[in-house]
Formats: structure tokens, sequence, C-alpha cells
């Protein structure tokens, strides 16, 4: 048997006989290799010294209260799933029922659709009744002006009479 | 060479899945064999956590909500896959986001640490000396290093390879790729700790 350092396939046969995963068979093969073979000798060596150190490594025991904590979360979770489906039963039931919802949705959807439509149209800056700008003038003027105009004209008058009552005097 | 037995679950396969078939009563809701569950693969799966985010606290919260997960998944449950395969899924990729999130925030907590590391001694008349003990820490810590340095999916699998006596094939599922992958994932992660760690033979 040719060095099984040789190609990646081998090698992993002898990281797996390291690691005892082989068979009986496959793991005698190797190890008469390995009487044979310096490098694999040592390249096993390595690997079975690694692995022991790894050893070392012992994880921390697992805490007390651990299970309590895992089914305090699961009750948490559970006692907040029913709160909710306590409340679809109530949606369900009357006036909720799915068929009637199924029914209502699109009477629904068009009542909100005209409403939308209304306040559109209602904006004031839209609307076609607003009043033009010379009527909002006339709105704005106060009855002491009119008295005020109206004194005028009659003075106009007046003068207008008297000049030409005078025009007529100069000329006899 | 390698007798290896494929896991590979489908059908009626899974039903030789003892974990499957309690996860399946967990489905119908049968509460207790979800602590069957938990006490089976509590500690498996805390270790593998603590070793790859070492940090015990970190580690039991990940667990936490792996096993958590499992719940939640109780009615969707499907046995297409071995359960543990399906719990090391869950609780790899809680890890590997752990250590994404919070690699920076963690690795100070990791020094930190101590968490109970030096193993209890069997032997009640044979107590470490001080000496003994500084040796211990100090290729413990080196140890630790060694496996913190690898890239987060060789970590994942020299872990699950070593510790967890897992094969090439469950392996390969949990990280969701192929068993020629797991086996290169595999040389190059003990050729760097051998490297790295020969100096403690």
């Amino acid at each position: 048997m040719n060095c099984l350092l040789e190609t990646r396939e081998e090698t992993q046969v002898l990281l797996d006989y390291c690691a005892r995963a082989l068979s009986a068979p496959g793991a005698a093969l190797v190890e008469a290799h390995l009487q044979s073979c310096p490098r694999c000798q040592e390249f096993a060596a390595a690997q079975k010294n690694l692995s022991e150190a790894l050893d070392l490594w012992q994880a921390p025991e697992v805490s007390l209260d651990f299970n309590r904590r895992l089914y305090q979360r699961i009750d948490a979770e559970a006692a907040q799933g029913s709160w909710w489906k306590s409340l679809l039963p109530q949606f369900e039931r009357g006036p909720f029922q799915p068929t009637l919802w199924r029914r209502g949705l699109p009477v629904a959807v068009a009542a909100c659709l005209l409403v939308t439509v209304g306040i559109v149209l209602e904006r004031p800056g839209k609307s076609p009744n607003s009043a033009p700008k010379d009527m909002a003038q006339i709105e704005s003027i106060q009855p002491e002006q009119v008295e005020q105009a109206l004194d005028t004209m009659d003075l106009l008058s007046e003068f207008s009479h008297h000049v030409r009552t005078e025009g007529q005097e100069s000329k006899l | 060479m390698v007798e290896r037995v494929k896991d590979d679950m489908g059908g009626a396969a899974a039903a030789l899945d003892f974990d499957a078939e309690l996860m399946l009563r967990v489905k119908e809701g049968d509460g207790a064999s979800f602590g069957v569950l938990l006490e089976k693969h509590r500690s498996s799966v805390i270790h593998f956590l603590y070793r790859m985010v070492q940090n015990h606290a970190v580690a039991e919260e990940l667990a936490q909500e792996a096993f958590l997960r499992v719940y939640r998944s109780r009615v969707t449950y499907e046995p297409t896959a071995k359960f543990t395969t399906w719990l090391f899924r869950i609780a790899t990729h809680l890890a590997l986001n752990a250590l994404r999130d919070g690699k920076n925030e963690r690795s100070q907590e990791r020094l930190d640490d101590d968490s109970s590391d030096m193993p209890v001694r069997q032997v009640s008349d044979l107590r470490p000396s001080v000496e003994q003990s500084m040796v211990y820490q100090a290729k413990l810590a080196e140890i630790r290093s060694a496996i913190a340095a690898l890239p987060e999916k060789q970590r994942a699998a020299v872990l699950m390879h070593k510790y967890e006596e897992m094969e090439y094939s469950q392996i390969a599922k949990v990280l969701g790729c192929s068993e020629s992958a797991v086996k290169s994932l595999l040389f190059r992660a003990y050729e760097t700790l051998r490297a790295r760690l020969a100096h403690m033979a």
C-alpha cells in the first residue's frame, strides 16, 4: 500500500482511523500500513495528540434552572397566543361572522370611496361655488359709506342745477 | 472502507427515528414528549453552542431559543430529516448569527468567561496543584483560541465531528453542503489545529 498521505482521499481514511470511525477490517488494513510507513505513523501520532488536546476542553454543566426558564418562555408564549385566540371567536360571532364580512366588505369599500370623493370635491380651493372677488368687496361696504355716497350725489345734482340756472340768467 | 450508516431520512425510514416519533407526539399535543427530547439533547446542544460562541450564558440563551423554535414548529413538523440534524441546524444557524452580530462585543466576554472550565476530578486525593492548574488553564486557553480562530464553518464542522461524533452526512445536512465539502472543511480545520497545537504533545 502506498503512503496514505499521497492523496487527500487516503489521508481522509487515516483521519477516520484516528477518529475510530473505520470498520474493524478497515482499521486492520490501516494498522498494517502504519507498521511500514513512518510518515503515516507521524501523521497519526499528531492527530492523536490533537484529539487528546481537544478532549481537555470540557464544556461547563448546564444551569439547573435551564428547563424552568425554557418552560416559562413557552408558557408566556402560550398565554399570549391564547389571548389572541380568545378574541377570535368574538369576531366570528354575530355581526362579525365571516360570511357577513365577505358580503359587507364591497359595500364598505364603496362607501369609503364615496366619502373620499366627496371630501376631495368639497375642498375650499377647488369649489366651483366659490364667490368672486368683487362680490366680496361689495359685501364689505359699510352703510355709512352708502349714505356718504348718496349725499355726494345730492350735492352734485344741486350744483349742476345751480350752474344751469346761472347760465340761463346770464344769457337773458 | 468506511462504513457509515446513511441517515437519509424520508418516508418510512423516518419512522425509525425515535426522536422524530417523539416530535410527532409533541405535534399531537403531548408535552411530556417534548420534555423527553429536551432532556435527551439539551446538554449536547448547549455544549456545542458553548464551544461555538465560547460564552456559557450566551450558549444557554441560544439553546433556549433553539428549543423554543423546535416547540413553536411542532404544528408544522414533518419528519423529513433526522431530528438531531434539524435541531443542530437550528442551533448552528443561531450560533453563526450570534457570532456575526456580536463578534466584537463578545470577544472581551470570552476572555473573562472562565465558566468553570476546570474539569471535576474523580479521584479526591489527587487535587491539582497550583502549577498544574496554571498549565491546564494555559493549554485550555490555547485550545479555545485555536478553535475560535477557525473560520465559522470549519469550527462548526470540527465541533460536530469531534465532540458530537456526528457522521459526515449529518454534518453536511446541518451545514447545508455536500459530504465532500464537509470532508474538505474538516481536513483543513484539523490541519490548522495540528499546526497550532503541535507543541502541546
